[in-house]
Order: C-alpha cells, then structure tokens, then sequence
C-alpha cells in the first residue's frame, strides 16, 4: 500500500514575513498523492494553491514540516542530489509557460533529458509530439507559437523524463475556452495513456471533473471534497 | 547539442542575445587594449634598459687613495678595477661587476651601495651622495638625483627609474582588472537578472547551481578570451609599428631612443589570469544572491527586491502626495549608487583622465614639431675628470666653432648671483637692490661668442624680458670675491626666466655678455670653458650629422656620442669632451611618443563610448523593468513629465552622493598618480594644488556625463511611458527574444 503513496507530506507550514506582518500561507498541511492519480487542488486566488504545490515540488521549501516525494526526503540532500530528484521526479506546468525563450521547441522539450544527460527516447518523443499536437511545430522558437502551442510544448516538456509527478498550476489559466479544453483534456489523455501521476491547482469549477480525487483549499489548508 | 548541455546553452544564449553580450565584448575588447598597450610600453622601455646592463655596467668612482682601491679589488662582485692616476696619490677607478650582478638592475644597485659603504665614500663627492640620498630615502627626488649623478652612470639611473616603473606596471594591471570586475559584477548582475526566470526554470528542470554557474563561467570565459586575443595582438602589433618607425626614420639611434621591442609574455599572461580570475569572483558574486532563493519565488517575481514599503507610505497616492512615491522611489535608487559610481569611476573618469593626460600630450606634441624657431642644440660637455681639474674646451676652439657657417649661436653657461643696482645712486646709500630679498638675483649666466647672430657689446649685458630692471641700469656680477658692474643693454627675448623646481620662490634669470666679462671675474683670459657648450644651429634634420663631424674634426680630442648610452658607457673614460645632440634626441623621442599618444587618445575615446553604451543600457535595462509601474502611475492620472521626473532623479542622487566620496578619492588619486603634482613634491598642499587643473577636468568630465546621463534618463523614461498602458502591462516571459532584450 506504501508503495503506491508517490508523494507525501506532513505537517507543512509555510509562513511569508512581511515586515511585522505574518502571512500563514499554508497551515499544517499533511496529505498524500497516490502513484497514477490526477488530483485536482482548487480554490480561490490567495488561498495557498500556488504555495502548495511549489512546496510540494521542492521549488519551495516550507517553514516547517517533511516532504517526500518517491520515498526521498529533499531535506538534507545536497544542490547535485536535489538536481538530480527535480530532474528525474519531478515535471511542472506553468501558468505562464516559462519556455526557455532562446530554445527551439524541441530543445525546450528534449532540455530536461539533456540536462540530467539522459537518453532520449526518440519513440516516445515522437508519440507525445503527436499527442499533443506540435508535431510541426517543434522548429519554432516560443515567441513564434501561440500560447496553446506554449502550454502543449510544455507539458511535453514536463513529460519527457517520465516523472514522478506532473505538476500543473493553473495550466489553462492564460488561455482562451476553447486551448484550455484542448489542453486539459490532453493532460487526461497523457494521464490515462501514459499512467502520469499529475497534481493540477486550479481556479476553475468546470475542471473539477476532471479529478480522481479532489482538494478544496481553505486558508492555507487542502480540504478532501 | 546532446554532448554537453551546458555549452550548448552557454552559446545559445551568446548568439540569442547580441545585445547583451556584444557591448560587452566591447568593453573588455576597449580595456583590455589600453591596459595591454600601456603595459607593453612600459614593458618595452624597461627591458631595452635592461638589456644594455646585461651587456655591461661601469661605475666610476673619482677621488680614491690606493688602498680604497685595493679593497675596492678585494670585492667579491667586483670583476675587474682599473685605476687611472688623476693627482698624486688619487684614483679614478672604472669599476666592472661580476657577470651576476651585471645582470639585474637591483643587484647593481645594491653593489654600488655597498662599495660606498665599505669605503666611506657618502661624503666624499656630490654624485655619491645624491644617488645614496635618493636610493635610502625617496624624499631627494628621482630627476634630481639622477641629474647630478650623471657623471658616473646616467643611463644606469634612467634604468633604475624604470625598474621603478614596474611597481606601477603592476598597479595598472591590477586597475585594469578591477575596471573588468566592476564592469563584470555590474553588466553580469543586469544580464542575470533579465534571464533570472530562464536559469530558475534551468533549475527546475533538475539543473545544479554548480552547473548553472558553467554557464555563466564559460560565456565570460569564452568573452574575455575573444576580446583578449585580438586586443593583446593589436598592441603588441602597434608597438612592433611604434619600434620599426624609430628605427626606420633614425636608423643611426639604436637602443636607447628607438624602443626595443620585445613581446612580455610573463607580463601577458599574468595580465590574463588577473583578468580570469576577476571575471570569475564576478560572475561568483552575481550569482551568489540567487543561490538562497527558491525557485518558485523568482518564478513568480517576488525574488526580485523592491524593498518593504510600510504601510504608512503606502497612502501616497490615495492622498495625492506624489512625493512619498517619489521618496520610495529614491530610497530604491540608493542601493544602486555604490555599484553605479563604481561603474562610472572605472569607465568614464579614468579613461578621461587618460585621456586628459594624452591630450595634453599631443599638444605638447604638436608644439614641439611646429615650433620654427627650434633649432639643433648640439651639447658639447667639457667636463674633465683626468688632469688637475676640469680640462675644459680651449677657447679658441669656442671661437671656431661660432665662425662655423652653420653655427648660430655658442653660449657657455654657468651660474652666478648678480647683485641688483640701478643707476639712481642718489638714494641713501648709493644703491638700491632690484630685489627686496637682500639685493641678490640668481641669475644663469651665458657668456657668448654669439647670440642669435648678434653678441652683446663689451660691457655691456643682456637680460630676459623679466629680469627685474630696467635697460640703462646696472647691475653688480660677483664671481670668486670679484665683482664688475654692467649695463643692461638690452632685454632680449632669446633669454628666459625659469622657476626652479626644488624651491618655488627662487627665480633664475638667464643673462648674457660677450667674453670680455671674463677676465674681470678671473682675473684672466678665458683659455679653457669647462661644463656645457651649447652650440645652436638651424640646420635640417638631415644635415646634423654632418654638422656634428664638423664639431669633432675642429675640437679635435672629442669623441661624437650620438645617444647617452655611449656617452656615459664609455665617454668619460676616453676622451675629455662629448658632443651630445639633444635636439636630435627630443625630435625622436617627440615622434614616438606622438604616435604613442595618439594611439592611446584614440583607445580612450573608445573605452569611453563603450562605456557609455554599456551605462546606456543598463538604464534602459533599469527603466524597461520598471515600465509596468510606469504604466500604472499614468493609468491613476500622473503626467509624463512626472514620470520622467522620477526616472530622471536618479542622476540627482548620484551627483549628490558621488561627489562627496569621488572627490577625496580623485585627490588621493591625484596625489600618487600625477608625477609633476605627486610623489616627487614633499609638501601636501602643493601636491594638490599641482593637482587641481586635472581634479576640475575630471570633475568637469563627471558634470558632462551626469547630464548626458539624466538626458538619457528622462528620454528612455520618455520612450517606455510613451506606448500605452496596456502595452507596458502585460510582459508574460516568452513573449520574444527581443522584446525582453
Ligand atoms: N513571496 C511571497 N511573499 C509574501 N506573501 C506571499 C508570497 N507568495 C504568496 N504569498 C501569500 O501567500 C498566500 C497564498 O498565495 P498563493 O499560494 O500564490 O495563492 P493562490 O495560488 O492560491 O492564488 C497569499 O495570501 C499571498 O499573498
Ligand atoms: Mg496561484
């Protein structure tokens, strides 16, 4: 049964100082994320989704409180350890895309595995172009694709290493109705097809169905709905 | 791209993003150019000094008894001593040093100073003495010593003052990679901070800080190294130019005038190390703040620092008081100002203090090369140092050579006191001084044979247009307990007056009389001068040589040196007299240091427009990043030329507190970097005073560039407020390459 818990936190607290003001972003958060779920997290803006799952993702560290993400605890580790677990285990979506600007799509896309100089699977690159659609698309640079196409390349790149968990914040929060129907079910496609662990924060209602489980967040704290 | 990431990223961004890297490349390609030039230089003079004391050294010591001469022999680095009778029981000893001692400049020094003190010799002769003073105590200034030690080994001082050099070789390349850091620390803090959101998404992909930090070490690697290449090339191809000219238009000076060139490779290297590492502690301290921040909070731009405004001043605008906004504003600017007037010390005010020193230089230049009334001053020392006392020129040889076509003037000088007296003898006492100070006047006094192609009548003397009489009066000339008195026939503009530098408040006049004077003063003909015999001709350039065979053939026993290398080599030892070209010598020395000059003029001009490229796009860089809250200020209702304002206040801040900090360090800089104002002045204040014309120029060069800098301020304040608001809001990260650069 522990094996098939991906991802795992207790007791997380992380508290923003901001002069004599103590914003409690996230309160005393212990959940877990199973091996091959979409676990959707939502709520208003402001209420810790964003902090949450950068916590989660070992782009944060919280105030207090452990994480483990595939049986490995990023406390303690050191920059080349702590690399190499985002490298492997970990992909994120962004609301805003943050594509390397300098980089072809498919560098964008193909970068992670040659960070963590690993092979590249020519097969399975080819089969998630084709599922998501940027097949011909990949010669571009990000200032020349739209921002759909933006949001497609990057999830390719957050699933190119086949991570642990897929991260997403607010994916389809820049795009228009209809690329963030398109995106999010590609997403549900990528999740079925390929067993993706996904964690997706949003703001959205329609999206919720979308979930095997869903969290509300309130005040800092992720409520099982 | 699969071989290493890292490279591929590192010349990725290189060749995306031109503008960011080529001023860059051109600013390291502008420093390293004048610094390498500069050093070169220095390094070229030195070694071509060097190189004759590897061939051979004498010292010659007058005045020794025959047992100071024997443990004078006794010495282990003395190789050979020969000793020549010059009196009864005295010596004059030519001394040679062991081959390895001859070979370092330090080492010579040290034995001479040795030889003095073993045999006492400090109070013996002035020569001595004045090299001591100036080797123990740098108090006697260099050009003083060196002139009165002349006697015995002047090219050898010119050596040590060189070696000298070296300590200052050594701080010029150390500023030269400070100016690197500062600008490596403030371009590279910049380019990070624009690409902050790439790196931190670099990282999030699973990329190490050590990694991230190759990146950054390999682009200014690869920078440093593609402007270091063709810059040292192309200084060390114009010093090669500068070498080959000297030698091609003069080819009978070798050595000492014509430069020796030789490439410093030691001197380069540690010149690119210095430079490597500078990049690097640079790159080290950018990266160093964006090691503790979380990836999430550059991401989302709330790593970047805008300080914590309190609530209390947040109310500004509600209230409409603008200028707590404008406050805030200001309090953001401060933590800029160090870095910034770093910046503008290494890139503007030293290259403009350079090239200040240069300009300076070619117009010194430009007057020497169009002066027409210059003429061929050949020297012709008389100076014995065998026989009883001075040997001296026969005076009848003095009269031959003014009656030589060629030759305009002949002038023997020497030093006297003149007492001042009118002729107004009816005042109490018979007379009155010139001068309130005692009555005396020192005066430099030439006797001539000719003057101009005139020569004073007899009894008659002819002062320079500041002597303090008037013509008619008469003056007093004592000389050995004699005085006679004279008549001012005439003040001619061919004499000067000259303020010494050792004592500001002397003044020397030069005056001049025909040869009946003499026997008056010494009681007797003059049958032998002694000293300097200046021999003034108009002849071409091309017709000197000629003219110097002339001198030799009719002086007879004299030797023609052409530079002071041979002179003092070996001219004291054979012959008495020594024709010396000093015209022929300036004329050279100007037409290098002309080319140089220009060269190094033209280098700072350079470094100066790289450097106001690079402050240039720092500001757009500055205002571009902050275009949103420009954006936002004209959506609530400010005007433009408030915004302007507020981008404009910056320079205000900048001159309020770069000068109260600039101006002690440009004094101190001053005081140790200008040599006529600086170390060889005792006194403070008239170092500073020395000081104060390139003090007002440098500040004048900072008032110019601080409003260049607020025009450029309030016109890219101008251009980013002038597109629209929404426009300026919305920046997501990938919109473009060039829209972000
Ligand atoms: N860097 C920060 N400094 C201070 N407060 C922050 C910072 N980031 C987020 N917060 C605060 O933490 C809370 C949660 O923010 P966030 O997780 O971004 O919300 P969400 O993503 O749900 O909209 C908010 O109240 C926000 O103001
Ligand atoms: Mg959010």
């Amino acid at each position: 049964m522990t094996d098939n818990i991906i991802l795992r936190c207790e007791g997380v607290n992380k508290l923003y100082k901001q002069g004599e003001e103590t914003i409690y972003a996230l309160r005393d958060v212990s959940m877990t994320v199973r091996r091959g779920e979409f676990l959707v997290l939502y709520g208003r803006s402001g209420s810790g989704k964003s902090t949450l799952l950068n916590v989660l993702s070992g782009f944060d560290t919280p105030t207090a409180g452990k994480v483990h993400i595939d049986g490995q605890d990023m406390e303690g580790m050191n920059d080349r350890q702590r690399a190499k677990l985002r490298n492997e285990k970990i992909g994120f979506v962004f609301q805003s895309y943050h594509l390397l600007p300098i980089l072809t799509a498919r560098e964008n896309i193909l970068s992670p595995l040659l960070i963590g100089k690993r092979p590249i699977d020519e097969g399975y690159f080819r089969d998630l172009c084709e599922t998501l659609g940027i097949t011909s698309r990949l010669e571009h640079l990000p200032s020349e694709l739209s921002g759909g196409e933006c949001q497609r390349v990057a999830v390719a790149r957050a699933m190119i290493g086949r991570p642990a968990v897929l991260f997403a914040d607010e994916p389809t929060g820049n795009l228009d109705k209809r690329s963030a129907g398109e995106l999010i079910r590609l997403l549900k496609q990528a999740h079925e097809v390929y067993g993706q662990t996904i964690v997706m924060v949003t703001h959205d209602e329609t999206l919720l169905e979308y979930g095997d489980r869903v969290y509300r967040m309130e005040n800092g704290t992720p409520v099982l709905v | 791209m699969e071989k290493s990431y890292i490279r591929f990223y590192a010349l990725r961004e290189m060749r995306a993003r031109p503008r960011t890297f080529l001023p860059l490349f051109a600013i390291f390609f502008g420093v390293m150019l004048l610094m390498g030039n500069l050093l070169i230089y220095a390094q070229c003079q030195l070694t071509s000094d060097i190189a004759y004391y590897k061939v051979e050294t004498q010292l010659i010591l007058p005045d020794l008894t025959e047992e100071e001469v024997f443990l004078l022999r006794q010495m282990d680095f003395v190789r050979q001593a020969e000793a020549v009778e010059t009196d009864r029981y005295t010596y004059t000893c030519y001394v040679e040093l062991t081959e390895d001692v001859n070979t370092r400049v330090y080492a010579i020094s040290d034995s001479l100073l040795e030889i003095i003190d073993r045999l006492g010799l400090d109070d013996r002769s002035d020569p001595y003495i004045h090299f001591l003073y100036w080797y123990h105590d740098q108090q006697t200034g260099p050009s003083e010593a060196i002139d009165r030690s002349r006697l015995f080994n002047g090219r050898y001082m010119n050596a040590l003052r060189d070696g000298m050099f070296q300590p200052a070789t050594i701080s010029l390349a150390c500023i030269a990679a400070l100016m690197l850091f500062a600008v490596v620390v403030l371009v590279y803090r910049m380019k990070i901070e624009q690409a902050a959101k790439e790196y931190a998404c670099l990282v999030g992909m699973g990329m190490s800080l050590r990694d991230l930090g190759k990146i950054q070490y390999l682009q200014g690697f690869l920078l440093l190294t593609a402007a270091f290449v063709p810059s040292q090339l192309l200084a060390i191809g114009t010093m090669k130019i500068v070498s080959l000219l000297s030698f091609r238009l003069y080819p009978e000076f070798d050595g000492n005038q014509a430069l020796l060139f030789s490439v410093p490779w030691s001197t380069l290297g540690i010149l690119y190390l210095l430079y490597l590492c500078a990049m690097l502690l640079g790159t080290r301290l950018c990266l160093a703040p964006y090691r503790t921040k979380s990836i999430s909070a550059i991401l989302s731009g709330s790593a970047d620092k805008i300080p914590y405004v309190a609530k209390s001043s947040v109310k500004f605008l509600s209230r409409g008081n603008f200028d707590r906004y404008g406050n805030v504003w200001k309090q953001r600017n401060r933590r800029n100002v160090l870095p910034v007037m770093v910046l503008f010390f290494c890139l503007i005010l030293f290259p403009a203090f350079l090239f200040g020193a240069f300009l300076g230089g070619i117009f010194d230049v430009r007057d020497a090369l169009t002066d027409t009334g210059s003429r061929a001053v050949v020297q012709l020392h008389a100076y014995g140092i065998s026989g009883d006392g001075y040997k001296g020129v026969p005076y009848t040889v003095i009269r031959e050579l003014a009656s030589l076509p060629d030759v305009d003037d002949v002038r023997f000088s020497y030093d006297y006191k003149v007492k001042g007296m009118t002729t107004l003898a009816d005042q109490a006492g018979g007379y009155t001084p010139v001068n309130t100070s005692g009555g005396a006047v020192d005066c430099q006094q030439y006797m001539v044979t000719s003057f101009a192609g005139e020569r004073p009548d007899t009894g008659e003397v002819w002062v320079c247009p500041d002597f303090p009489a008037e013509v008619g009066d008469t003056v007093t000339l004592r000389q050995n307990g004699k005085t006679v008195d004279m008549v001012i026939g005439k003040k001619h503009p061919g004499l000067t007056m000259r303020i010494p530098a050792y004592d500001k408040t002397r003044r020397i006049y030069e005056i001049a009389f025909d040869e009946t004077l003499y026997p008056a003063l010494y009681g007797e003909a003059p049958v032998m001068l002694s000293g300097y015999i200046s021999i003034c001709s108009s002849v071409p350039d091309g017709e000197i040589p000629a003219l110097l065979q002339k001198i030799a053939v009719l002086t007879g026993d004299t030797k023609v040196y052409l530079n002071d290398h041979d002179r003092f080599l070996h001219g004291t030892i054979e012959r008495s007299y020594l024709l010396e070209n000093s015209f022929y010598q300036n004329r050279i020395g100007t037409i290098h240091s002309a080319f140089l000059c220009l060269f190094f003029l033209v280098q700072t001009l350079y470094l100066m427009l790289c450097a106001a490229s690079v402050i240039g796009s720092t500001i757009s860089f500055q205002l571009h990043r902050r275009r949103a809250e420009f954006a936002v200020l004209r959506a609530l209702g400010l005007e433009n030329t408030a915004i302007h304002a507020l981008a404009a206040s910056y320079t205000g801040l900048l001159f309020r507190w770069v000068i109260p900090v600039l101006y002690p360090v440009l004094v101190l800089f001053l005081y140790f970097g200008n040599p006529d104002a600086g170390i060889r002045t005792n006194d403070f204040g008239e170092k500073v005073i020395g000081a104060l014309p390139t003090l007002y120029y440098g500040l004048g060069a900072y008032a110019v560039t601080c409003t260049v800098l607020y025009l450029l301020y309030g016109g890219t304040a101008r251009y980013t407020s002038a597109r629209s608001a929404g426009q300026m809001l919305s920046v997501p990260l990938a919109v473009s390459v060039k829209e972000r650069e």
